[in-house]
């Protein structure tokens, strides 16, 4: 496990290989180009952060997986990828932060057999806004993106999801996905999701689908045939929505993500 | 002991009237068999005794011992030992098995169930009826076969160690071996506990294996038949249209269907519809 600091500082890119772990502590801003060597496999985390813009330049055969952790601080972050081939770029985000945040996150799967995904799950409250906005470019053949995300809306917030996947012309074979589902925890709670496909490609895949709404009524129903009280039930459904990402992190972080969201509903 | 009285009982759902004047007692420890054709309303008797939010009582009266139940909310009733095993259990994403069994324990307990204790119960329950305790960790019947399903319920009324189970068509869809299964379980719960059943099914053979005291007929939304076992015995050979000879009913078609809701068989729609729309 590697703490980045001055590496973040200096003027030349930062160029990550081998198999490691990194981290990102920093509170000051930061643009920094971002090289993942030739079949390196990197996990890279980013947990105390205020202003970022990071370019990613993942090489051929290459993985890596971005995992953000949001707890506190309004914040903005700018995330590019430039993928070449069969490298992979997967982002988790577990955004539980009590202030507002923009992310904007564009993905170019430049060469073939590329692919990302981009994991959400989000919590918004105390009358807060958060935006989302996440483009893929589908430029290289079978390439493949997923934008999948969970959301929570409640005490007069709003998360505000722009999803964009582009499968241009001569990518053919490939293959665009986006889901979002977001809860809206009381009456006066918003949310608004866009989930865009731009097709100029004809022998490609591609499906998209939102889902807003309150609780599953039925859901609510069975988990009360139980003897769960409303406020227990709802509690258990949104811990369902929010906790699975989670899975993804390293136990002491899926430690602090599972007491923080169980101390903000 | 227990006690369940129904009187009257009128209920809607949205414009259409499904109970018209239902009358039911169930005694401490019987085990009570509910027949009738499709979509005359059973399903929707258990739906209005739980509970279920879209359903309106619009007339009548449903006491569990001495207590007015339409006054309590649907968890109140749970945990006043009344439980409902769904006929089509909802997939309930991201919600583990055991943390919903554990939240479930403890809201029918006045002191937090110890972590081994819980473990221990869900162990023996799991082993009971023959499901591999890795399901416990999956998430809430995601994934699951429907005899998987049917047995999870099964688990869980083994857990709650509820005072009445209602079983709404627990047999469907689960194969000999399963069946077997569940009505084992269903047997041990009767004998061991203070368990009173009210059951629903269209086959005599879960009947014939966990032997109902009492067998009651549903047709028009009324119980317009009380009898023992050689009632089922004679509509599992005859159907139905006998009832309508004998007493002078005529059995109203159901083409104005209720509502399709979580009691709601989905094969059974299938079937019946030709298609999933």
């Amino acid at each position: 496990m590697v703490v980045l600091n001055n590496e973040l500082y200096s003027l030349m890119p930062l160029e990550l290989s081998g198999e490691d772990t990194y981290f990102i502590n920093s509170e000051s801003y930061i643009s920094k180009d971002i090289i993942v060597k030739e079949n390196s496999n990197i996990e890279l985390y980013l947990t105390h952060f205020t202003n970022l813009d990071l370019n990613f330049f993942v090489q051929k055969g290459a993985t890596i997986n971005l995992k953000i952790l949001n707890l506190e601080g309004e914040k903005n972050l700018n995330l590019k990828g430039n993928l070449s081939k069969s490298a992979i770029f997967n982002i988790f985000l577990v955004d539980l932060s009590k202030e507002k945040i923009n992310i904007n996150s564009n993905i170019i799967l430049y060469d073939d057999d590329s692919e990302s995904s981009f994991n959400f799950s989000s919590l918004v409250n105390k009358n807060n806004l958060k935006k989302y906005n996440i483009s893929y470019s589908h430029i290289g053949e079978r390439t493949i993106s997923n934008l999948k995300g969970f959301g929570v809306s409640m005490d007069t917030s709003e998360l505000n999801v722009n999803g964009v996947s582009h499968i241009e012309k001569g990518a053919n074979k490939s293959n665009a996905n986006q889901s979002v589902k977001v809860i809206l925890f009381d009456k006066e709670s918003k949310a608004k999701a866009s989930p865009t496909l731009k097709i100029d490609c004809e022998d490609i895949k591609a499906s998209h689908g939102c889902a807003i709404g309150s609780l599953n009524e039925e859901h609510l129903y069975y988990l009360l045939s139980r003897g769960l009280s409303e406020i227990e039930a709802r509690k258990l459904i949104t811990y369902g929505y929010l906790l699975p990402i989670s899975l993804n992190y390293d136990e002491e972080i899926r430690k602090i993500i599972e007491e923080t969201i169980y101390r903000s509903l | 002991m227990s006690k369940l009285e129904i009187k009257n009982l009128h209920v809607k759902i949205e414009d259409l009237e499904i109970l018209k004047g239902v009358d039911l007692t169930i005694e401490n420890k019987e085990m009570v068999a509910l027949l009738g054709p499709n979509g005359h309303g059973k399903s929707t008797l258990l739906g209005a005794i739980m509970g279920n939010p879209r359903y309106e009582v619009t007339e009548g009266e449903i006491y569990f011992n001495g207590e007015d139940v339409l006054k309590m909310s649907v968890d109140e009733r749970s945990r006043k030992g009344i439980f409902l095993a769904f006929q089509n259990p909802c997939e309930i994403p991201g919600v583990i098995n055991a943390d919903f069994f554990k939240s479930a324990m403890n809201a029918h307990s006045d002191k937090k169930i110890s972590l081994y204790k819980f473990y221990k119960e869900l162990e023996n329950a799991t082993k009971e009826v023959k499901m591999p305790f890795d399901l416990v960790n999956r998430t809430l019947n995601e994934g699951f076969s429907g005899g998987e399903k049917k047995r999870n319920e099964i688990l869980q009324m083994k857990l709650l160690n509820p005072a009445l189970a209602m079983l709404d068509e627990i047999d469907s869809g689960l194969d000999v071996d399963a069946i077997n299964i569940v009505s084992e379980a269903i047997n041990k719960q009767f004998s061991e506990k203070d368990t009173s059943f009210l059951v629903i099914s269209h086959y005599a053979r879960l009947f014939d294996l966990i032997k109902p005291t009492v067998a009651y007929v549903m047709i028009n939304g009324k119980i317009v038949l009380k009898g023992d076992e050689s009632l089922i015995k004679r509509i599992d050979k005859e159907g139905y249209t006998w009832i309508k000879n004998e007493l002078n009913i005529e059995i109203e078609k159901t083409d104005k269907k209720a509502p399709i809701s979580i009691g709601t068989c989905a094969t059974k729609e299938v079937i019946k519809n030709g298609s999933s729309k």
